[in-house]
């Protein structure tokens, strides 16, 4: 356990407040990654990597033995990609629709990891359920040693991944955008686009083995998503959009643990829940604001 | 005789395993206004990205104002379809004219105050510097058009491709677009534009590439755009009627 000083509420400990950070760095890390995948009319991507990497994360499991991260990110990481390459090869070749290929991807590819999950099981101490659906709430039993300060280990390594993602963005943004908006044009000018896309597929499964040791691997798909979905909603800006899917994941993470904290009920599954909620809520709010402003300007246009 | 602009040396390309362009071989000239015609699957599209090196050559290979495209990339502005791109991306007018400086800039790099002053007058060319704020979902197609047009004048290129620039455009941005390729022309640009409208053809191009898999003719429009050359290009779907009184041909292409 973490011994801290300074609580800020009376009725959380230092614990919690922990999970909370770690809870907001895995949700703005996979927010902002999943801010491109919304762009790009990918979110089903985001799923079909996010289940993919399971078989990288066995597979890394039965190699070493070890519950280390760094081999679970190296082979979550290739597992991602070629989930990518896959399922657009796949659409190529097969000639079906590319959300039919990925379908076959990562049902596919997450079958085998289930297989190998139970395998690994037998060999080192690992819960297939947790994989899937993160325990939050133990991430502060797991701390390293940073700077003489306690930290739990998963947000040490989710800090890192939203550095990296942040680093990333900042450096090929206008990469980013341009190969997002028009990957023609964007080649026609010499841009890396096959580069930038699996760049991006790396920083997505890279951001998803981080994050689904404490949100776990299906509701990584949620934090993916919706902050990039609901943003969208409310600008046509692409930095505001950034800038307000990061406010989004982090309230997120915030309101759905204390939620679950209060309901006594899962972390990761109040959080998604609450995605969910801020989404839809802001389908209608956005529906009802340009329906009142159409009605209005009709008003204004109708003399009498 | 000067170089030519663009040479296509037996150039064949496949889309999805067909062969759509079979030993093209052709050449436009430097300074001038090409048209590339030809019925729908022709393969003008594809020509284009071949050229481009989006679509690769199955045989055959191209030269880009005496190079290879991969060392003349910054000399070549591409103008696609404006159906090509979702407009409901979150970016201004302005951002999207932005990108035509991307190539230059280089890794690392972004574009500064000098970029937004050039992209302003790229703008006023197109006659949106009042919509460089917009949201490009709140233009109209002629004006998306227009903002592709001036993504490509930003790049200052020496070859300009375009993908049926004058598609489905309003008048205003017809005139907006005939202006723009006239003062190319006049700094020795090279224009190659895939156009539909064979009533157009006479007036806008002095360059013309009759295609349909193959080539057909290519050469000056008044000694290559002919009834029979036309009538071979898009074979039995054509009616041509000839104007004697004014030497001009009126024709209609069925698709």
């Amino acid at each position: 356990m973490i011994d801290s000083a300074i609580v800020p509420a009376p009725w959380l400990t230092s614990d919690d407040l922990w999970t909370i950070a770690t809870a907001v760095l895995a949700s703005v890390a996979c927010g902002l990654a999943g801010c491109w995948l919304v762009l790009r009319r990918l979110s089903l991507l985001g799923d079909a990597i996010s289940h993919a990497v399971l078989p990288g994360i066995a597979g890394a499991f039965l190699l070493t033995g070890t519950r280390d991260v760094l081999p679970m990110l190296l082979g979550a990481t290739v597992i991602g990609m070629v989930t990518a390459f896959m399922s657009s090869a796949l659409s190529r070749v097969g000639r079906v629709d590319r959300d039919a290929a990925m379908g076959a991807t990562f049902t596919s590819l997450f079958a085998l990891g289930v297989v190998m999950m139970s395998l690994a099981a037998r060999q080192v101490d690992l819960d297939p359920g947790c994989v899937l659906y993160g325990l939050l709430e133990f991430v502060p039993f797991d701390t390293v040693d940073l700077l003489g300060v306690q930290v739990p280990r998963a947000a040490a390594w989710l800090g890192a991944a939203l550095l990296v993602d942040v680093i990333l963005m900042l450096a090929f943004f206008k990469e980013l955008r341009a190969t997002s908006f028009d990957p023609a044009h964007a080649a026609s000018l010499g841009l890396r686009v096959g580069l930038v896309h699996l760049g991006l597929m790396a920083a997505v499964a890279a951001n998803t083995v981080v994050a689904f040791e404490a949100v776990g691997s299906i509701l990584v798909v949620a934090m993916l998503v919706a902050p990039g979905a609901t943003a969208r909603l409310w600008t046509d800006r692409l930095v505001p959009m950034l800038w307000l899917a990061t406010a989004i994941a982090a309230a997120t993470a915030i309101v759905g643990y204390l939620a679950a904290l209060r309901l006594n009920t899962s972390a990761a599954g109040m959080i998604a829940t609450i995605s969910m909620v801020g989404y839809l809520g802001s389908v209608g709010a956005v529906s009802l604001r340009s329906a009142l402003s159409a009605a209005s300007s009709r008003r204004a246009t109708i003399p009498g | 005789m000067t170089q030519a602009a663009l040479a296509l040396h037996g150039v064949s390309a496949a889309y999805r395993d067909e062969l759509v362009l079979e030993r093209i071989e052709a050449s436009v000239p430097a300074a001038s206004l090409c048209a590339i015609v030809g019925p729908n699957g022709a393969g003008k599209s594809t020509l284009i990205k071949a050229v481009l090196g989006l679509v690769p050559l199955a045989a055959g290979s191209v030269t880009v104002l005496g190079g290879t495209i991969a060392a003349m990339r910054g000399d070549v502005g591409y103008v696609p379809q404006s159906e090509s791109v979702d407009w409901e991306f979150p970016i201004s007018a302005l951002e999207v004219v932005l990108m035509g400086s991307y190539g230059r800039l280089g890794l690392l790099r972004r574009a500064g105050r000098a970029e937004r002053t050039q992209a302003m007058e790229c703008l006023e060319q197109v006659g949106l510097a009042a919509f460089a704020d917009r949201q490009i979902s709140q233009l109209s197609g002629g004006q998306q058009q227009r903002v592709f047009l001036a993504r490509a004048l930003m790049q200052r290129p020496r070859l300009y491709l375009m993908d049926e620039p004058f598609a489905g455009v309003d008048a205003v941005t017809e005139e907006a677009i005939l202006r723009v390729l006239g003062a190319l022309r006049q700094r020795n640009c090279t224009i190659v534009a895939v156009h539909h409208d064979l009533s157009t053809v006479r007036d806008r191009f002095d360059h013309v590439l009759l295609l349909n898999k193959h080539l057909i003719a290519a050469g000056p429009v008044a000694t290559t755009f002919t009834a029979e050359a036309l009538q071979r290009t898009y074979g039995g779907r054509l009616a041509i009627i000839a104007d004697a009184e004014s030497g001009r041909t009126a024709v209609a292409a069925g698709y």
